[in-house]
């Protein structure tokens, strides 16, 4: 295997080796060939020349025949440039062979030849065609021909022929100028810039660039700069419109504008400002090269005339202009001996970046070796360096904001170039401090941090502390800073502070640097972090003046995130902290916490009321036994008020009771739930609520408070209760207003014969000038049952003069009962002397009593209309009882008894048609009426009866009991109170229970619900009759039967009723009309 | 029963509020092409009651992203206890009690997470009674029964919410706990070694 690689590798090389000697070899061009060439084409021309002179010769007298003139002298004289060519050839040839330069001088006899012969072509034609149409042109070919033989003189004399002949010909201008070129050259400067102002003179045409070009210069050589300075000006602007190069007088293309412009600059170095040279230049040098041309020649003019400002701002300007790294060098150092000569350092920015262009075009410099490169970028370093430190150390002097900036911006372009140099460090402190000093804090914050990391010790310390507080003046101006400079900020002081206090951590400035370090997270909205650490700062630094400060931005924290508890537990801790702050400060403190436990009750309130949620048991439980706690728990039971949340309303309700007795919101708290209390149909909760309530009240509302437990208790039967509160409600001021509910009170004591109790209750409310015509009917009533006459007929009187007509009857009924006692007692006289004047008396009492019980039942109160007529038939059958059964003396003779025992007895016996007469009339009033009571019920059967109208017959089973399993009952009703269902359940409950008060009552509030309900319209009949009163019964049984004529349970206790107060027939009707005439008597709605 | 089990058990309870009753979505919903039988009116009420639903959605994501913001301060906490573990005594018993802290707030916030949760289901559970009380007011919707449905959905929703909230209640109690904890031990710390700056300023 190795031989094959061996030879493969060796042809190769072989082939490598031949390879450039197959190739084909370049062809070297010689001199020769341009003579070759050069004399091929004088042959071409030569047979031009021949065949123009044939058609010449065939064109006699042809029009055509000037041109061909025309022709052959321009053949003649391309034939002579290729004959000076080949001169030129050779002639260089043999300069080559002799090794010395060619001479410019040339010399060819066929040249001159042909061009004589051109020129006589030329003249010839003239003379054969004086009026041929390119005179002009011919006579300017001869002129410029006779010039190229050295004819000066004849040229002057051609183109003057020229000039006087064809006045309005552009060759008259070339000639123009053509002249005055040549006396230039001959340095014959009046002649020249005659013909120079001749073409001038003239319309505006392409040689009056060239023209001012020239006339300039001939000022220039004058030494009239302005003049000269002017026309260069105008050449600039001429050539600028004209575009393009020009042609001298010698047929040189020239660019006119650049050559304008560089020569302007020797007048303008002297006769304008250099300070507005950049803005001159620039405005007239149409492009870069002609600009940077004419910049290097201003800037060499001032560089000589050592005009330093002027030097460094054009040098500077080249620079900029990315000149080639070779002219970098040079521009470089001159911009920087100009700035340190001129000591030109207020532009240092500029100057560093220009400086620094040449360092970096320095790898581009290939003339330079590697070494001459390192020292030439170290002398940079140097110089840049140099010109920025010496630009702070005069902008420190001035203090100048422009200069420091631009001291800045100095060793900002150093520090890119050099940012590894050692000493760059140095550099980024100074550019920290110049930061510092202009306001710019975020950059030098940075700035010390940096070169923090490469100090030690004090100055180390020195640079970290002063970047926080960069950092931290920087933040204080937060107008200045976008929103990423000011996320840096932040970031960057607590970098800076948190590395401060791990390499410093017993430094006295830690304290400022904690509490800047809480405070970027404060104002950034972090409070989650702001918090603890500002907590931190005031457990630490407690005593000092910052630690208030911090306190108030953790209540300021808390505040903002809406979280109150947190507030209210750290403004707490805040003022039980000893020795953080003074008095006012805590005073502030306790306001704030206040202010929060305000909002925190009112945003958990609110909360409640909508329905998202809210603890305010929650915040009850947890500030249990403050104002907070008991705040929250009187706003819970607002909410649950708003709700109707009955259950919750007394569960907290109780809480607030028993937890805050004293809170100045229980009264009210109390009458809501007894309100509420009522509202679900308990009645006996709510009567207790009432009286809690009264108990924390004074004067009109106590009294208002007590008034309505009062009706309560009385509207259950709980005389006792109701008779206490009702003297509370007395003793607290209650007024007329309570006579009312005092009727209700002392009805109940009547009704239980309590006549002492009764009375005591008068009395009280005697004194309290509590008084109406039933309280007294009841005062006169109470005092006849318990034996005090005098009172009794004093108040009844009272009573039988009011307003109320039922109190006005029953006081004159009771009157009446007053007066028959007395008749009853009045007897008659044994002794027949005195017999005629009992007789007498007690006929006049009977007459009394008659004309009482006819005035009460005048009074047209049914009830006590039918008791009195009752009680009427009762008295004439007294009277007439007393009349027959009168025993007469025995000393009276038996004639004379006769008679008047015939007397007696016709009395006796009207008395008792007056006595049947009144029961027809009772009959009828009954029948009319329908009353229900003892009285009527006698009535009906013509009997007398002695029963008290004013005593109820109360059911014997009467009870106060609470029916059992009404809890859920109740708590449907709490939340639905209105339900008449659930409320008819309630009361026929009660029936069941016998507590025929407390049915009563539900019956009657649940027909505030629905007035026409026929079940709770029997209850309340049923309740009614248990409760001694059948006429309401009757009423109530009615009332149902209308509105549910199907209603069994009425009709059968209507029925009942009337049956049991002698209305037999109309019971028995009413029995008929039952659908179902068994019904039982064990349903509690049935009597 | 230790913390992190309280805690533990805290979510759990929550957990089961979310899924009380069989799954976490609504039983009952009324189809989008049956409300556009609805009048113009209608409509605009029920999209009405939409809203409340979007409100609740930027909520849980709210919640989210406090849970997220949390997590990021649980990897500082357990930085801190690693390097607090270094030293030892107090400074670790500081670290420690930080962590609880932060491990309690996660807790309470997936918790509120749950709870904005059944917040979101309780406000479709409204909207969807919104949109048959539309419907039954248009007679589109059927039966009472039907619209009885809505009304027991919606109900039972916010009485998990109310639930929910008890536990939230309770979380937020553990929280201020461990805070109380961690700022205890922070200053039994400073007061031993004087160090106000590790475990507070130098994070």
């Amino acid at each position: 295997m190795r031989q094959p690689i061996v030879r493969t590798c060796a042809l190769a090389l072989l082939l490598a080796l031949v390879a450039p000697g197959c190739a084909t070899r370049g062809r070297k061009i010689l001199v020769d060939d341009n003579i070759a060439r050069l004399k091929r084409d004088i042959e071409k021309v030569q047979f031009a020349v021949g065949s123009t002179k044939r058609l010449m010769a065939r064109a006699r007298g042809k029009q055509y025949l000037a041109g061909l003139y025309y022709r052959l002298a321009e053949l003649y004289i391309e034939q002579a440039r290729y004959f000076y060519l080949i001169a030129l050839e050779r002639q260089k040839l043999a300069a080559k062979k002799k090794g010395v330069p060619a001479s410019s001088a040339v010399v060819s006899v066929q040249t001159r030849m042909l061009k004589n012969l051109a020129i006589s072509t030329f003249k010839r034609l003239l003379a054969l065609f004086p009026d041929y149409e390119d005179a002009p042109k011919v006579r300017f070919f001869i002129g410029h021909e006779l010039r190229e033989l050295g004819d000066y003189e004849k040229m002057i004399s051609t183109y003057e022929e020229l000039i006087e002949k064809h006045p309005g010909s552009n060759y008259r201008l070339e000639a123009l100028l053509v002249l005055g070129d040549h006396f230039f050259d001959k340095a014959n400067l009046d002649a020249a810039e005659r013909y120079y102002a001749r073409v001038l003179t003239g319309k505006e045409s392409h040689v009056h660039a060239m023209a001012r070009y020239k006339l300039a210069w001939c000022k220039l050589n004058r030494g009239d700069c302005a003049g000269a300075l002017k026309l260069f000006e105008a050449a600039v602007d001429a050539a600028t419109r004209l575009g393009g190069t020009s042609t001298d007088s010698q047929g040189k293309q020239i660019n006119l504008q650049r050559e304008a412009l560089v020569d302007l600059v020797y007048c303008y170095t002297d006769k304008r400002k250099w300070e507005n040279s950049i803005q001159y230049f620039r405005a007239r040098g149409q492009s870069k090269p002609i600009y940077l041309a004419a910049l290097r020649k201003l800037a060499n003019r001032y560089y000589i005339k050592q005009k330093w400002p002027a030097s460094a701002l054009i040098h500077r300007e080249l620079l900029r202009l990315e000149p080639s790294a070779e002219d970098a060098v040079e521009y470089g150092e001159r911009l920087y001996d100009s700035l340190v000569k001129g000591k030109l350092f207020t532009n240092a920015d500029s100057d560093v970046l220009a400086l620094l262009t040449v360092v970096r075009l320095l790898p581009q410099n290939l003339a330079l070796s590697s070494s001459d490169r390192k020292k030439i970028g170290a002398a940079y370093e140097k110089y840049t360096r140099f010109l920025a430190t010496q630009a702070h150390e005069q902008a420190n002097r001035s203090r100048e904001r422009d200069e420091l900036l631009r001291a800045a911006a100095a060793y900002r372009a150093y520090l890119r170039a050099f940012g590894d140099h050692e000493k760059a460090d140095l550099i980024r402190g100074n550019l920290a401090e110049v930061n510092y000093a202009t306001g710019k804090y975020l950059d030098a914050a940075a700035g010390y941090e940096a070169i923090s990391r490469r100090q030690k010790g004090k100055e180390r310390e020195d640079s970290i502390y002063t970047a926080v507080v960069a950092y931290d003046k920087a933040l204080r101006s937060p107008k200045d800073l976008s929103r990423l400079d000011t996320v840096l900020a932040r970031s960057g002081l607590r970098r800076a502070g948190r590395r401060y206090l791990r390499l410093f951590p017993r430094a006295a400035k830690g304290k400022e640097i904690k509490f800047n370090i809480a405070r970027t997270f404060f104002d950034a909205g972090d409070f989650e972090e702001a918090i603890p650490l500002l907590k931190a700062f005031v457990e630490e630094f407690t005593q000092q003046r910052d630690a208030t400060v911090a306190a108030h931005l953790v209540l300021d924290a808390y505040r903002t995130m809406d979280d109150f508890r947190g507030l209210i537990a750290a403004g707490k801790a805040f003022g039980k902290t000893r020795g953080l702050g003074d008095a006012t400060f805590r005073s502030e403190v306790a306001a704030i916490v206040k202010g929060a436990e305000n909002q925190l009750l009112s945003s958990e309130t609110i909360k409640a009321g909508t329905g998202r949620g809210g603890d305010l048991e929650a915040i009850a439980r947890k500030y249990k036994g403050t104002a907070l706690g008991g705040a929250a728990l009187v706003n819970a039971f607002v909410a649950a008020d708003n709700a109707r949340d009955a259950p919750k309303m007394f569960s907290i309700g109780e809480q607030i009771i028993e937890n805050y007795p004293a809170n100045k919101e229980a009264p009210k708290i109390l009458s809501a739930m007894a309100k509420i209390a009522m509202d679900t149909f308990q009645f006996e909760r709510g009567a207790k609520y009432l009286e809690q309530s009264g108990k924390r009240q004074r004067g009109a509302d106590a009294a208002t408070v007590y008034l309505a437990a009062a009706e309560v208790r009385a509207g259950l039967g709980q005389r006792d209760r109701a008779r206490r509160d009702l003297a509370q409600a007395l003793a607290a001021g209650a007024g007329a207003n309570a006579a009312d509910t005092a009727v209700k009170v002392v009805e109940l004591d009547l009704d239980a014969r309590d006549w002492n109790a009764a009375q005591q209750t008068l009395g009280r409310l005697a004194t309290a000038g509590v008084s109406n015509g039933t309280l007294d009917y009841f005062a006169g009533y109470a005092a006849l049952r318990s034996g005090d006459l005098a009172q009794a007929a004093s108040k009844l009187q009272s009573a039988a003069a009011s307003g109320d007509k039922t109190a006005r009857a029953a006081a004159q009924y009771y009157l009446a009962e007053a007066s028959f006692s007395a008749f009853q007692q009045q007897g008659l006289a044994t002794d027949l002397a005195q017999l005629g004047a009992s007789l007498q008396r007690k006929l006049g009492l009977m007459e009394q009593v008659k004309a009482q019980f006819a005035k009460a039942a005048s009074v047209g109160d049914a009830t006590w209309t039918v008791a009195a007529l009752n009680r009427l038939s009762v008295v004439a059958g007294e009277g007439a009882r007393s009349l027959e059964e009168a025993q007469l003396p025995g000393s009276v003779p038996p004639a004379v008894q006769q008679q008047i025992r015939t007397a007696l007895n016709r009395s006796a016996g009207q008395m008792r048609s007056e006595a049947k007469e009144a029961l027809k009339q009772c009959v009828k009033v009954v029948r009319k009426l329908q009353v229900m009571s003892a009285a009527a019920k006698a009535c009906l059967k013509s009997k007398t009866t002695d029963v008290d109208p004013q005593k109820r017959k109360l059911a014997k089973d009467l009870s106060s009991d609470t029916p059992p399993d009404v809890a859920d009952l109740r708590k449907q009703l709490a939340k639905n109170p209105g339900r008449v269902d659930l409320i008819t359940r309630l009361a026929r409950a009660y029936l069941a229970v016998k507590n025929a008060h407390a049915a009563r009552v539900v019956a009657s509030k649940g027909l505030e619900n629905k007035p026409n309900s026929a079940k709770l319209l029997n209850i309340l009949g049923v309740a009614s009759a248990m409760l001694g009163d059948p006429q309401a019964a009757l009423e109530n049984f009615s009332k149902a039967l209308t509105s549910e004529p199907n209603y069994d349970f009425a009709r059968a206790n209507k029925a009942r009723v009337l049956k049991r107060y002698g209305y037999k027939k109309e019971a028995a009707a009413e029995r008929k009309r039952l659908s179902n005439p068994s019904i039982s008597r064990d349903e509690p709605e049935v009597l | 029963m230790s913390a992190p089990q309280h805690a533990h058990h805290l979510f759990c309870l929550a957990l089961l509020t979310l899924c009380g009753c069989g799954t976490g979505s609504l039983s009952h919903t009324i189809d989008a092409d049956k409300l556009s039988e609805a009048s113009r009116q209608g409509q605009i009420v029920a999209f009405d009651a939409e809203n409340a639903v979007v409100v609740a959605l930027n909520q849980l994501d709210a919640a989210r992203e406090a849970l997220s913001e949390l997590s990021v301060q649980k990897r500082r906490a357990e930085r801190r206890l690693r390097r607090a573990r270094k030293k030892g005594g107090e400074r670790e018993q500081v670290a420690r009690a930080y962590e609880r802290y932060i491990e309690a707030r996660i807790e309470l916030q997936q918790t509120n997470i749950i709870g904005r949760k059944l917040g979101v289901l309780s406000a479709r559970a409204n909207a969807e009674l919104a949109k048959a009380l539309v419907l039954a007011r248009e007679g589109l919707l059927g039966s009472r029964a039907e619209l009885r449905k809505f009304r027991d959905q919606a109900r039972e929703w916010s009485r998990r919410l109310r639930r929910h909230r008890k536990i939230v209640s309770k979380g937020q109690a553990r929280v201020e706990k461990h805070e109380r904890r961690y700022w205890k031990a922070r200053a039994r710390y400073v007061s031993a070694s004087g160090d106000h700056n590790n475990e507070m300023w130098l994070d």
